[in-house]
């Protein structure tokens, strides 16, 4: 972000950058060092332009909904659901008769919700310097009810030149970001969210209050009433991100720039968490409270950067030549303190007086800090010859404060070759094409991704125990470490063609990368036997490779122009290389009740979906006896026929497959873009192909937590019963007689393909009189998510309930995805 | 061009360079702010006791880590209690069942946990001889009772498992050593084991005086473990010398047993070794929320799951009815909001209906949520008088000792007391111990072992109609083998 690595891209306005290049190819990216592993997005933001100041206005205000709700079962069917589940008449006939639908929960929890966002810029400058400033104010609320994002923010760029040598260029963003979330967790039972809850709770309690003054409970479903869950917790986040940088070009030569910067990223954050007695464990606890700071956010963070650089360029004749050095210092510094406290006088005082909890008995306090440094050399040198032959070379050498002294710098080189094969003579004479460049590259990047200290043995408090009456504090060793962890390292190569055909109607390129990362930090389960579960190795080798296209092509020219934009991607990931004596490692854990899901092997891709293959459900007449079955009594018409993968005759943990993984082999976007006179449609399409998802909320339904628990309607009414022999739903009849580790199976891993309406913007150019103070006026209604072509059930095929840092995708809990429509305008003076 | 040059800008620019370079080594060094490098830390007695206590908390069995141990493991699959509701019904379900496999989380779960302990066990041994100017009285101290957190934790080990590895890890070990001990280690053979935990009990029990909290390592608990595991492996002579030597200390009977597992009752001298629980640390009991039946008129701090942890009516019917243990159990309630009884020992017809409720761990008024305060005890001395008579009985059948033994026990349940010639067989008088010792413990997660050791844990669980095999007496752990190819699984599971 204009120079400063590792800024929160939310923590800026959208309508301030002036530009995004993504750099792709690993030559390109390894300048950056560590973190660009995965490539590296440069965003600039906009600067003023001497002349004339500018003002502008843009702004929408919208509406959103929820765009696909769960169809779960309504009050009569959820009766006869319990009644089967049960074997017995929980319901009568008559209670069933007389229910009717019940409550729709997800009607309870979602809303149609506002949104509008607004931007004021201006710029200007003169001769010596120019400016920019943009304020923005967005606020969205929620599609589910108490939740809410209210973000301002504030940007100055100032570019002045004192000297004639000198350039001196400021950037200043300052951002505060309020937002009320709803409980959004992972955990289960009584601990689940709304979200949760709604989809599983009972459909025949009333969504209003019992005579108690609380929201109706079932008292054998162990979970909370997603209204109390909605209305009861409050919880905040107020985040405050303040990053700036100044950067001082010097021509100590016409050829020669030296450059300094600095810069810096000062944030701090809080967050409010109050249970109240709405809610079933608040009340139990007299209402909950706690301040500190949201999930993997420290309370206060500093970032610090130094940066020197020095540039040569020099062309002679038809040679160019360019030399680049450079140092880089950077410090990470968090620091985090916590609150919390119970049994509260009144929940009308919620986070703000935890002095009014139930004093030493729940009052509890944390701090922390951490501190990490890094500290990398760069080199590049480029040569061109007649703009038709490009040579880079480029090296880093990176240090990070977290690796042992032996093992703290590491170098990684990089370069590439390009050539532009329609400058040469041979190719004057083929016309229709303008451009044809081709490109290799190499690159190296190393990962620090460990955490601090994981090299050396400390000790840390915790352990404390009760001896007496009275708390012991403890101290336990905190991990198993390894001196001998380096820099991961990914290996890249790149082979490109930038193409320009038909006098520019088609262009775009295709490029082929395969990058190998090896000596991946990983956690390696180790025996338990010795103490830890785990330590951190420098383990396997995982290859991603892929080929990204792009074409752009003006399909018509003159008054009315119709452009398209194509990039259309194949990747596929695959682990090479693990650690002899390491057996399969299977991992994953969500919701409390599903884990081991993911499998690493050499072979497959990272962290591929693991569990049996289902192909069609035992019928009646079915020689299920003789037939492969779990060794299980009572294994029956209904239940699901497992592939016996291994010949065995037995189903066990030997027949699991990989039934999928959580990589897209293809993704696209597809933008259309038309013009005519004053009019603009724009069409954006995304989607992507073969990636597979385990579904949290088809496991619940195959396979309940609770038997009093709501279920996706299919997996009730179209289940097997000897009138329905379907043979793809199981009976439902004692389902952990196919459950328990056998849950992950092909009918709970699902595909989550899909195509994807993502924004349709139709706009209209006002024309203007010359003599009005206005010089550009636009207006325009926007969709987005109008449309989701998908298989999957869930509310968003895109979804991962582990979140972005975990490649793992599971579907639990999940926000729903909204549908919004935005109504807008531009206008610039 | 050249005039142009600013030479003190450029000066600048390469002494900052210049100055900064030679400083990378010292830029990259690692502090570490908020942990404590072992060296500085461990320098005297409190920087030990802290390691010892965070061995203890490894060791501790409270929260749900004693509702998995006492109850899912150590009860449901006994004659005793059961499950049913909420989200752990799924997950308990294959123990009451018998249908449980390697994967199950409980088993890796309690093999880790343990072996936790034992490593933080052995840390504290390998550093107290390595601190320089320690009292030999500290030292003894600190040496007898991580032998007793280590001995304690491979005997909950055995108890679940069977002989399991013994691991020590020598204290300057490389990471490479450390792993191929935890990857090569096989199972010690039972002598082995046996005589390695014997060992280390004696230790304690020599270097460790008879007093202090009973939930650290003491005298009187090394012995009383000791006991305990001779008993379960059978060897009746030392198990009834070692009891003898337990039954000789300061312990005394509660008065009231309905009081003794109260949050009031906690300050009493016959928990010989117990897990204190304490509102506001992180050891805590949360048995009571399993055991409140569905819409129990609960106190608003108090908190109902939706598992429920049943008691089989025939189980329950064992007791005589003067029986004062018999009180802590619940067999009908009103619930919120209705004005008749619900049942839940026998319905109105007379049908059983396995669901009873103890309420041994009496409800804390002060409960927070899940959160009581009442104090688990581990080993409580009528453990070990009936050891001593279960001892007694086995080597020379019926005596008059091992009766009034059994009598100190009934007389303060305040039932009727046995005489010598009601239990004329050394038969008659096990089983007789074996029901009375369920009587004593039930909710303390004693059954399984006691089934085990007289070899009905099997038959009765056939004899409920559930299709039990016999290697199902040990449970087997699939994270273990799955590192340790020396390893293998417990007979009978794949």
């Amino acid at each position: 972000m204009d120079g400063l690595p590792g800024v929160d891209p939310n923590a800026l306005s959208p309508d301030d950058i002036a530009s995004i290049e993504v750099l792709k190819d690993a030559s390109a990216a390894a300048i950056y060092g560590t973190r660009a592993a995965s490539g590296v997005v440069l965003i600039t933001t906009k600067q003023g332009s001497s002349g004339k100041t500018t003002l502008s206005y843009g702004g929408y205000v919208g509406t959103q909904a929820v765009s696909k709700q769960l169809d779960v079962l309504g009050g009569a069917d959820y009766m006869r659901l319990i009644n089967l589940r049960s074997n017995s008449m929980v319901y009568s006939d008559e209670e069933i008769a007389n229910i009717g639908e019940g409550t729709n929960w997800q009607d309870q929890i979602f809303t149609r919700a506002p949104i509008q966002n607004h931007q004021l810029s201006m710029s200007g400058g003169g001769e010596k310097g120019n400016y920019y400033i943009g304020l923005n104010y967005f606020d969205q609320q929620g599609i589910v009810k108490s939740s809410s994002t209210k973000k301002y923010n504030a940007r100055i760029n100032v570019q002045t030149r004192p000297l004639d040598q000198l350039q001196v260029s400021t950037n200043i963003n300052f951002t505060r970001q309020r937002t009320d979330n709803i409980l959004f967790s992972n955990a289960a039972n009584d601990f689940a969210g709304p979200i949760n809850t709604a989809i599983q709770f009972d459909p025949t309690l009333p969504p209003t209050l019992n005579y108690q003054g609380r929201y109706f409970l079932n008292p054998s479903i162990a979970l909370d009433n997603p209204i109390a869950l909605i209305e009861g917790i409050d919880d905040q986040d107020v985040l405050t991100k303040f990053y700036g940088s100044l950067t001082a070009d010097y021509e100590v030569t016409p050829n020669l720039t030296a450059t300094v910067r600095v810069g810096a990223e000062l944030n701090t954050a809080r967050s409010d968490f109050y249970r109240s007695r709405i809610a079933d464990l608040g009340r139990a606890n007299g209402g909950i409270g706690s301040i500190g700071s949201p999930e993997n956010t420290p309370s206060e963070y500093t970032h610090w950067l130094t940066e020197y650089l020095l540039k040569y360029q020099k062309s002679m004749g038809r040679h160019s030549f360019s030399l680049l050095g450079g140092a880089t210092f950077e410090e990470f510094i968090s620091r985090s303190i916590g609150a919390s406290s119970a049994g509260f006088l009144s929940d009308v005082t919620g986070t703000d007086l935890l002095q009014s909890g139930d004093g030493e008995l729940r009052d509890n306090v944390s701090s922390g800090k951490t501190k990490n440094q890094l500290n990398g050399f760069l080199g590049r040198a480029t040569y061109g010859f007649n703009d038709k032959y490009l040579l880079t070379a480029s090296f880093r050498i990176d240090g990070s404060s977290r690796f042992s002294k032996e093992n703290q710098y590491a170098f990684f080189p990089s370069g590439s070759i390009g050539w532009r094969i329609s400058e040469e003579a041979f190719m004057a004479d083929v016309g229709w094409i303008d451009e044809l460049k081709l490109r290799a590259g190499y690159g190296e990047l190393g990962n620090q991704g460990i955490n601090n200290f994981e090299t050396i043995q400390t000790l840390v408090a915790g352990g404390n125990s009760v001896f007496g009456g009275a708390i012991a504090q403890g101290v336990v060793p905190a991990r198993l470490p390894n001196p001998d962890l380096r820099w991961e390292t990914t290996a890249e190569v790149n082979l490109g063609v930038d193409y320009a055909l038909l006098k520019g109607r088609v262009s775009g390129s295709i490029d082929y990368f395969d990058r190998k990362t090896s000596d991946q930090l990983f956690v390696q389960p180790l025996p338990s036997v010795v103490g830890f579960s785990s330590v951190r190795t420098n383990f396997g080798e995982v290859v991603n490779r892929g080929v990204d296209f792009s074409v752009q092509t003006q399909n018509l020219t003159g008054a009315l122009t119709w452009n398209t934009s194509l990039t259309l991607s194949f990747l596929k990931n695959e682990v090479t290389k693990l650690p002899k004596f390491t057996q399969e490692l299977i991992t994953g854990n969500i919701g409390t009740f599903i884990s081991d899901y993911n499998i690493v092997r050499v072979g497959s891709p990272l962290r591929t979906f693991y569990g049996y293959e289902i192909n069609g459900i035992f019928q009646e007449g079915d020689n299920i006896e003789e037939a492969p079955t779990p060794e299980v009594d009572g294994y029956a018409a209904g239940m699901p026929r497992f592939v016996d993968q291994n010949g065995d005759s037995v189903i066990n943990s030997d027949d699991r497959v990989v039934l999928g993984d959580p990589f897209a082999d293809i993704s696209f976007g597809f933008n259309n873009s038309l013009r005519f006179k004053g009019l603009s449609l724009d069409v954006y399409i995304v989607g992507v192909e073969g990636i597979e998802t385990l579904d949290a909320n088809v496991t619940e339904s195959l396979y309940p937590t609770n038997d009093f628990r709501n279920t996706i309607s299919r997996y009730f009414l179209d289940r097997w019963t000897p009138d329905n022999s379907s043979n793809e739903l199981p009976s439902g009849v004692n389902p952990s007689l196919y459950g328990g580790a056998r849950a992950i199976n092909s009918l709970t891993v699902v595909d989550a393909s899909y195509v994807r309406l993502k924004n349709i913007t139709l706009g209209y150019t006002i024309p203007l009189a010359d003599n009005i103070a206005l010089s550009s006026l636009q207006v325009y209604v926007a969709a987005e998510n109008l449309l989701t072509v998908t298989n999957y059930e869930g509310y968003d095929p895109d979804a991962s309930a582990s979140g972005a840092n975990n490649v793992s995708k599971v579907n639990y809990n999940s926000y729903p995805l909204a549908r919004t429509f935005r109504l807008g305008i531009n206008v610039q003076f | 061009m050249k005039d142009n040059i600013h030479p003190s800008l450029l000066y600048a620019f390469i002494c900052s360079m210049l100055l900064i370079a030679p400083g990378c080594q010292d830029f990259l060094e690692e502090e570490t702010v908020t942990q404590y490098e072992p060296g500085a830390f461990l320098q005297d007695q409190s920087g030990v006791d802290a390691l010892l206590t965070g061995a203890y908390a490894a060791l501790t069995i409270t929260g749900f880590g004693m509702r998995d141990n006492y109850n899912i493991l150590g009860e449901f699959p006994t004659d005793m209690a059961w499950e049913t509701g909420g989200g752990l019904n799924r997950l308990v379900v294959p123990i009451i069942q018998f249908n449980w496999d390697a994967s199950t989380g409980f088993f890796n779960s309690q093999y880790g946990n343990f072996y936790t302990a034992i490593a933080r066990a052995n840390n504290v041994l390998s550093v107290i001889n390595s601190i320089e100017g320690l009292e030999q009285e500290t030292i003894d101290q600190v040496e007898g009772e991580a032998k007793f957190i280590r001995a304690f934790s491979y005997y909950m080990l055995h108890n679940l498992f069977g002989p399991t590895p013994i691991i020590e890890i020598p204290a300057e070990a490389s990471l490479e050593e450390i792993e191929s001990i935890g990857k090569e280690t096989p199972r010690a053979t039972e002598e082995e084991y046996r005589a390695y935990v014997e060992a280390d009990l004696l230790v304690a029990s020599t270097k460790l005086p008879p007093g202090g909290v009973s939930s650290r390592g003491n005298q009187g608990n090394a012995l009383a473990l000791l006991t305990k595991f001779y008993l379960n492996n059978k060897q009746w002579q030392k198990a009834a010398d070692a009891a003898q030597q337990v039954l000789a200390l300061d312990y005394t009977l509660y008065d009231d047993y309905t009081n003794l597992f109260s949050v009031g009752g906690e300050n009493n001298n016959e928990f010989i070794f117990r897990f204190e629980c304490l509102l506001g640390s992180n050891q805590t009991n949360v048995y009571m929320p399993h055991a409140f039946p569905p819409n129990y008129p609960i106190q608003t701090n108090w908190i109902n799951f939706g598992a429920m942890f049943r008691t089989y009516t025939a189980f329950y019917e064992t007791f005589e009815e003067q029986d004062i243990r018999r009180n802590l159990f619940v067999t009908e309630y009103i619930e919120v909001g209705n004005t008749e009884p619900t049942l839940l020992n026998r319905d109105a017809q007379g049908n059983p209906l396995d669901d009873v409720r103890s309420f041994k761990y009496v409800p804390d008024p002060n409960a927070i949520g899940q959160a009581n305060g009442n104090d688990i005890p581990y080993i409580r001395l009528t453990d070990i008088i009936l050891a001593r008579t279960e001892a007694l009985n086995e080597l020379n059948g019926p005596s008059q000792e091992s009766i009034d033994l059994i009598n100190q026990v009934r007389s303060r349940a305040q039932v009727s007391l046995i005489t010598l010639a009601d239990y004329p067989s050394k038969e008659s008088l096990r089983d007789f111990i074996l029901a009375e010792r369920g009587r004593e413990f039930y909710s303390e997660g004693l059954r399984r072992e006691d089934l085990i050791r007289h070899g009905k844990f099997i038959q009765q669980a056939l004899d409920r109609g559930i299709p039990a095999q016999n290697y199902q007496v040990l449970y087997p752990s699939q994270a273990q083998i799955d590192n340790n190819p020396k390893l293998k699984q417990n007979p009978g599971y794949n």
